[in-house]
């Protein structure tokens, strides 16, 4: 049974948050978790994101492609960490274009959702950031995760 | 430390500190004689239950009613000079019968003050005039609420972010803010002239007894990853407020330490998503190491609050996160309307821990399992910012934890 926006705005609003957070969430609730992606609240657009990527539903997924290329800051941050609960193709169409964001945070957990699994496009962009990359702190996280991946 | 609320009574005069409270005997000037057999506990007013248990944020005399605030509800009491009167029929009333403008008292009040034809109720900076007339709500004045700092010409920094207390007295209105307090000459409107020599330490004065109107007190800083504009200030100031007015209640005062606005160092830019790993005390990751180490202005004891745009843990993001270094006491926050999530996490800064945990497949038997609308969820370590009944309570036994923690000091 879906959840009511509200019922999921009382679940998702966990200060610390822990497995109860997305307990029971299921495909049921990507129509409502979806519209949340645009919530005023960035708090809450960025739990939406979180919540839809542990669904395996190709809408949830979507979504989640959608988020990466959304205005808010912490909303792309949530699709970089989510990426890497994605089918690995669509992992690699959203962390291509979160490694190339052009704010420092949502690059920085863009290059910690690159796993072993992500295709070569998305390696080579690692090892340009691993290059080139201004922000030293991003910059060794590049350089550490082409070693490692 | 000081107190939470004061009552005008005629010849007499109550303050109340918490679960206590003491009433005096005095004139219009003067700290008076505590009449014997004082402090006593806030209990013995009989009110409502769950009303004021363990304290009061404010108390208004209006003659032979008096009214008394708790949060966001507020009784009316039918008394004489002495004793504690009768609770009149259909009390406590939410704080919204009051029909403040734009927002006003919401989540309570810090003062309120009798005079005459005229009340004053003072929230965090703002506060407003209403002409008294029947019952309430009373009419508020045109042009109201006002800024203290810009109506009532107060030394210092007294009273800046607010009062705890406020008193009539005759040609004299006392006003408290923390462990200090300072004597106004005025009539019925305006905010008339402080007199001379004030502020004074509560203390230095009022001969309170053993203990009344002493707690410990915590310094909190605000350092802020996103640009200090009106917005971000406006949420410093509501954070601080709320948990001022809620630690207050329980013998803990929060002084605001400063604002510091990081938004332009280069070097901190990535932060503004901040990697807090699991978010466990004790586990602070490389980035809390580098970000906690920015305390300009706060000593070692100080709590310093991160205001970041958000805070991403392992999996998820979280609203808040009271993981720090050692030796750099302090917690992050982002955006959000939830007004104690500051004094949440500064909960746990001093010790506390979530009153229960809901139930999920990895944790499907929590020894305390979360009732919503149990006092749980009236609880500001509930671990979601949905509180039941706003604005939330702090047990007994948290109190005494938080006052016993190394970080809060004598007042």
């Amino acid at each position: 049974m879906p959840r009511s926006p509200s019922e999921l705005r009382d679940q998702l609003s966990t200060i610390e948050s822990d497995d109860a957070t997305y307990e029971g969430l299921g495909r049921d609730d990507v129509a409502a978790l979806t519209p949340l992606l645009e919530d005023d609240e960035g708090w809450l657009a960025a739990r939406a994101v979180h919540a839809l990527g542990r669904i395996d539903d190709p809408l949830a997924h979507e979504a989640i492609l959608a988020a990466a290329s959304m205005p808010r800051l912490e909303v792309r941050v949530a699709a970089a960490t989510e990426a890497g609960r994605l089918p690995a193709e669509l992992s690699d169409g959203v962390l291509l274009e979160l490694l190339g964001d052009p704010e420092p945070a949502v690059r920085k957990f863009a290059v910690r959702s690159v796993s072993p699994r992500n295709g070569v496009a998305v390696r080579s962009r690692v090892q340009e950031l691993a290059d080139a990359e201004p922000n030293p702190r991003i910059k060794d996280m590049a350089e550490e995760k082409s070693r490692s991946t | 430390m000081g107190i939470s609320a004061a009552l005008f009574s005629g010849s007499k005069c109550y303050f109340f500190d918490g679960a206590r409270y003491i009433r005096v005997t005095r004139g219009d000037e003067g700290p008076g004689t505590v009449d014997a057999g004082y402090p006593k506990p806030i209990a013995q007013w009989g009110w409502p239950a769950g009303f004021g248990q363990q304290g009061i944020d404010a108390a208004l005399y209006a003659g032979s009613k008096c009214f008394f605030f708790d949060g966001n509800r507020y009784i009316r009491v039918t008394r004489g000079e002495t004793g504690t009167g009768t609770v009149d029929a259909g009390y406590p009333r939410p704080i919204t019968t009051w029909a403040w403008p734009g927002g006003f008292g919401q989540s309570g009040i810090d003062a309120a003050l009798y005079s005459s034809t005229k009340a004053y109720f003072f929230d965090g900076p703002l506060y407003l005039r209403v002409t008294r007339g029947g019952s309430e709500p009373w009419t508020v004045d045109d042009g109201y609420p006002r800024t203290i700092a810009d109506v009532w010409g107060w030394p210092g920094r007294f009273g800046r972010f607010g009062i705890d207390a406020a008193l009539f007295s005759g040609t004299k209105c006392y006003f408290f803010d923390g462990n200090r307090y300072i004597r106004v000459t005025r009539g019925d409107v305006g905010p008339g002239t402080v007199d001379p020599g004030y502020s004074k330490r509560i203390h230095d004065v009022w001969n309170w007894p053993e203990g009344f109107g002493v707690g410990e007190r915590v310094v909190v800083f605000f350092k802020t990853l996103l640009p200090l504009s009106a917005g971000v200030q406006s949420l410093i100031d509501t954070q601080y407020r709320e948990m001022r007015r809620l630690f207050l209640k329980f013998g803990i005062e929060v002084f605001f330490g400063a604002v510091e606005d990081l938004s332009g160092n280069a070097d901190l830019e990535d932060f503004l998503a901040l990697d807090v790993g699991p978010c466990l005390l004790g586990q602070p990751t490389a980035e809390h190491q580098v970000l906690f180490a920015q305390r300009t202005g706060a000593g070692p004891d100080d709590l310093v609050v991160y205001v970041v745009q958000t805070l991403e843990g392992d999996n998820d993001s979280l609203l808040g996160c009271a993981t720090h270094p050692a030796g750099r006491p302090g917690a992050a926050i982002v955006p959000t309307p939830a007004l104690w999530l500051t004094a949440h996490e500064i909960g746990h800064v001093l010790g506390l821990r979530h009153v229960c945990e809901f139930p999920s497949d990895t944790n499907p038997n929590p020894p305390t399992p979360c009732v919503v609308g149990s006092t749980q969820s009236d609880n500001v370590m509930f671990p979601r910012m949905t509180w039941t009944r706003p604005p939330p309570n702090i047990s007994a036994a948290e109190a005494a934890r938080m006052l016993a923690s190394s970080l809060s000091k004598p007042t």
